[in-house]
């Protein structure tokens, strides 16, 4: 697996699009069960990882 | 990260996946890694109390957070609830996926009694679920035994559903 950078962001989903622009290469990831299987078969080889678990996103709108 | 009750601090590579920081760095051999694909569910812990395949995240993602593996359920030499019905219906053989099902089993009973739906749930409005076999064998199909077991492991599921 390529080696990447890794950032936890919380509050609003904005913050998530501000951490990833302009960053070449990054990825959000929130269960990464598929996306760190890919990852691991170096199908996807993300530079950047933005973690949203944190995000206030609790409700369906 | 706290794991089961204990605060940890390892200081490793961001690609360490969360099972490899409990096995490796943590010195919790108890979850097993079976295909490290997230299919065969041997690798399952509690994060919060929610059941995950700890091969298929990263460690660094539950700084913080309270995981709970195999080790972390029995209190002293009093098994937990779940290991007992294990042992006592015959729900192993060989014991290689065995700390993946119980960990699996525990939330589950926590999900169905919190009244989550599955595949399987006919009302997924119902308040509350019943667990027939059919719906313990749906909500454990995260989980593989290759021993082929699943008759013991759905008996010691179902004597919980029942208590």
């Amino acid at each position: 697996m390529k080696l990447f950078t890794y950032a936890k962001v919380a509050g609003g989903a904005s913050n998530a699009l501000a951490e990833a622009k302009g960053k070449t290469g990054s990825h959000h990831i929130a269960g990464g069960t598929n996306l760190i299987d890919l990852m691991k078969e170096n199908v996807m080889a993300p530079a950047h990882l933005v973690d949203i678990n944190a995000l206030e996103l609790n409700q369906i709108e | 990260m706290t794991v089961n009750g204990e605060t940890k601090s390892v200081s490793i590579d961001p690609r360490t996946s969360l099972l490899d920081a409990l096995r490796e760095y943590m010195g919790l051999t108890g979850s097993k890694k079976g295909c490290d694909h997230g299919q065969c569910g041997a690798c399952t812990v509690l994060v919060d109390g929610r059941r995950i395949n700890s091969c298929l995240t990263f460690a660094v993602m539950y700084q913080g957070q309270k995981v709970t593996t195999i080790e972390g359920l029995a209190n002293g030499d009093q098994l937990h609830a779940v290991q007992q019905a294990f042992v006592k219906h015959d729900g192993f053989q060989c014991g290689y996926c065995t700390p993946g099902q119980i960990c699996s089993a525990v939330a589950m009973l926590a999900e169905a009694k919190a009244g989550c739906a599955s595949a399987v749930t006919a009302d997924l409005a119902a308040a509350n679920v019943t667990l027939t076999d059919e719906e313990i064998r749906e909500r454990m199909s995260g989980n593989l035994c290759r021993c082929g077991a699943y008759p013991g492991i759905v008996e010691a599921i179902r004597s919980l559903a029942e208590a």
